[in-house]
């Protein structure tokens, strides 16, 4: 289990993250979202002790992070790239070392995971002569060679074609399988809802969003509704129940203010407009994610 | 340990590389063809042709006489050839000897006052006057020419003339520490340069690498997973241990192609104070400059801007190799001890005095105290440094930036 509990980390005048608290369970897989600069790396930075924070603690099974227990987590930063002109299983090689792996198990796993990756043969080539998509496999297998208890990726996805980003992902399950944390941490947010039970959104260091993603988008759904009409929509979409409302194919996407329930609704609604479908919806993770962002997180 | 993981990688890596098997080869393709001109020169002397104008009728032949006896090349010919001008018949000797010089005939010509004896002075015109060994040659022939001929005015007996000019060759004894020995030039000479080049190229090609890789790892986006795997201290401290051994590989390889070639000429170039004094200044030197390099290493992602924020301290390092001609001619000076107790450059001044003369000791100790007190105090800051800014990419930090990180 990764507790981060009550975290805050200043970076000369700015909050860069501000009382963060959230829990990966053990064999869980975590999304930690948030918009460009929300503070998700600098977290990310903490965890991995490549800086401290200034409050709060970080706890793995209980214990701080020592640099022993540090080689029990696997990253993959965002910021990320490889040796060019050396050969592929050298660097997995000297990045399994540094993690304190015998030679001879970083071996066995290096081939294990090229040969998944459909790499095996290119072991012996260098860097440089690999496709940047094939590079980003391999910074995924550094990430996982000492098959970590804990294993932090950082926008796994980004670079990769869809069929690798499904390898992955069915990779990603696996370690969940074998009972690996992993915290996820991504724009994709379609890649999140496939994978993680539970998130955490930040924006501006603080958690606006936490807990079980599919209460979270029961909550939201409740009070947005989708209608579809013959008639003109125009009126409806102008109606004071409603905070926002947006078109989609022809149907209106409407949320409903928080005093207003979605069937009381439709009673009035029935004297306005023959309606030929109306339906309450839940709103896409995406959705969400901007809304919360664009107001201001509250 | 980690830094050791780091240091092992960065030392394989680097050896493996073609660049090291060039930069053995290298140094010594500029040290042969340094020496190429000098070997060329001695085993095959360029055949001299002088005018002579002689005025004096006696003067002449003594000096071609002495000059075919004294300077003669390995293949028995003489060095110089004459073309005696004054006993033929002509309106102005000067002049055919201009014309002639101006074809390109003759190398140059002396010119023999008949009142050489009483103003002792001689003419060489040449279209270039700056040989000095000839004109030296020439003067010192002369010189002892004229003296003969003054006691043989005189009445001395010929035989006595003979022992009073006879030349008196000057034997070099080196004296250090009580002990003497027969002294050799060119030890004395080369000694002190190589030791000193060494020491330059030791440290500074050592530290380029190290702030190249530096570079590189931040340039390729390694540095967060290297970081957090190791953490940024062991990361330092393994990359300047790794790329310091490797350099210290290669200075051991170029001492010994050195002391074999040194051997074969007879000279004994390497001595086991000298591998000492050697490596007791450049493991400080280098650690002093290794960590700044890395420091402006994490500090740039270009390495333009890099090699432009380093090109100044670079110059630290030649101002001793640019001194090595003075502290020669002048090894007690106090100048060049209060050099050497300037700690960026205490390394290259000790080895250069090391090998001019005897140091007190005391001078050995305190310049070491003084060299590990600043390197300790430059790693210290440059750990600093490296630590807060190597995962910043981004806007080129300030310097007021930077000195508020140092005190943080």
């Amino acid at each position: 289990m990764l507790e981060i509990n009550q975290v805050t980390k200043d970076f000369d005048q700015v909050r860069a993250v501000n009382d963060l608290s959230f829990t990966v369970e053990t064999g869980d897989i975590y999304g930690l979202l948030g918009p460009n600069g929300a503070g998700k790396t600098t977290m990310i930075r903490m965890i991995m002790q490549i800086i401290q924070p200034d409050q709060g603690r970080i706890t793995l099974g209980g214990e701080p992070i020592t640099v022993k227990t540090k080689d029990q987590i696997g990253y993959l930063p965002e910021e990320r790239g490889l040796y060019q002109k050396m050969k592929v299983r050298e660097v997995i090689g000297y990045f399994a070392a540094l993690k304190n792996l015998d030679a001879d198990v970083a071996r066995k796993n290096a081939d294990k995971y090229l040969q998944r990756f459909d790499l095996l043969e290119r072991a012996e080539d260098k860097i440089e002569e690999l496709s940047k998509g094939n590079q980003q496999k391999i910074q995924f297998v550094i990430a996982i060679i000492h098959e970590p208890r804990v294993l932090i990726l950082d926008e796994p996805f980004s670079g990769l074609d869809p069929v690798n980003q499904v390898l992955v992902k069915e990779i990603i399950a696996e370690l969940q399988q074998k009972e690996t944390t992993i915290l996820l941490s991504t724009h994709q947010m379609e890649q999140v809802e496939k994978l993680c039970k539970r998130i955490c959104l930040i924006n501006r260091g603080q958690a606006v969003l936490k807990g079980n993603l599919a209460e979270i988008k029961r909550n939201f759904g409740s009070r947005t509704v989708r209608i579809q009409s013959e008639a003109s929509l125009e009126e409806v979409a102008k109606d004071e129940a409603f905070i926002r409302t947006e078109k989609e194919n022809g149907a209106l996407i409407g949320e409903l203010r928080e005093s207003i329930l979605p069937h009381e609704y439709l009673k009035t609604l029935v004297n306005k407009v023959p309606i030929r479908k109306f339906e309450v919806v839940e709103p896409s993770l995406e959705q969400i994610f901007v809304e919360q962002v664009r107001g201001g997180g509250k | 340990m980690k830094f050791f993981t780091i240091a092992k990688w960065e030392f394989t890596q680097r050896v493996k590389s073609k660049w090291f098997i060039f930069s053995l080869v290298f140094p010594l393709i500029i040290i042969g063809i340094s020496f190429l001109p000098a070997v060329l020169m001695q085993k095959n002397v360029e055949v001299k042709t002088f005018a002579l104008i002689d005025q004096t009728g006696w003067a002449g032949d003594s000096l071609m006489a002495a000059f075919s006896k004294k300077y003669v090349r390995d293949d028995n010919r003489p060095q110089y050839e004459w073309i005696p001008l004054a006993g033929q018949n002509m309106a102005s000797p000067k002049a055919a000897a201009d014309s002639m010089l101006a074809r390109n005939v003759i190398d140059g010509y002396i010119l023999i006052p008949a009142d050489i004896l009483k103003q002792r002075k001689a003419e060489y015109y040449g279209e270039s006057v700056g040989n000095f060994n000839d004109q030296m040659r020439l003067s010192q022939t002369l010189s002892n020419i004229v003296a003969r001929r003054e006691m043989a005015l005189h009445n001395l007996d010929p035989a006595l003339i003979e022992n009073l000019t006879r030349d008196v060759n000057l034997a070099t004894f080196e004296v250090r520490g009580g002990k003497t020995q027969e002294g050799n030039e060119l030890m004395a000479f080369a000694g002190p340069y190589f030791f000193v080049f060494i020491l330059f190229m030791a440290i500074f090609m050592t530290s380029q690498i190290l702030m190249r890789s530096v570079l590189e790892e931040r340039q390729n986006r390694l540095v967060e997973l290297l970081v957090s795997s190791a953490g940024s201290n062991h990361l330092m401290s393994g990359k300047i241990l790794g790329i310091g051994a490797m350099g210290l590989l290669q200075v051991v390889i170029y001492l010994v192609v050195a002391q074999v070639t040194a051997t074969y000429f007879g000279v004994d170039l390497i001595t086991v104070g000298g591998i000492l004094g050697f490596l007791f200044y450049f493991i400080p030197g280098y650690l002093l400059y290794a960590s700044f390099y890395a420091a402006v290493g994490s500090l740039f992602t270009s390495e333009q801007e890099a090699q432009q924020a380093i090109g100044v301290i670079s110059l630290v390092g030649v101002f001793p190799i640019l001194f090595i001609p003075f502290a020669m001619t002048n090894p007690g000076s106090v100048l060049v001890q209060i050099l050497s107790y300037i700690p960026p450059i205490t390394p290259f001044f000790m080895i250069l005095r090391m090998h001019l003369g005897v140091v007190p000791f005391w001078e050995y100790g305190l310049s070491f105290a003084l060299l590990v007190g600043f390197t300790y105090l430059t790693m210290r800051i440059a750990g600093k440094l490296f630590n807060t800014v190597i995962l910043m990419y981004g806007k080129r930090p300030s310097i007021p930036e930077i000195v508020r990180w140092i005190r943080a």
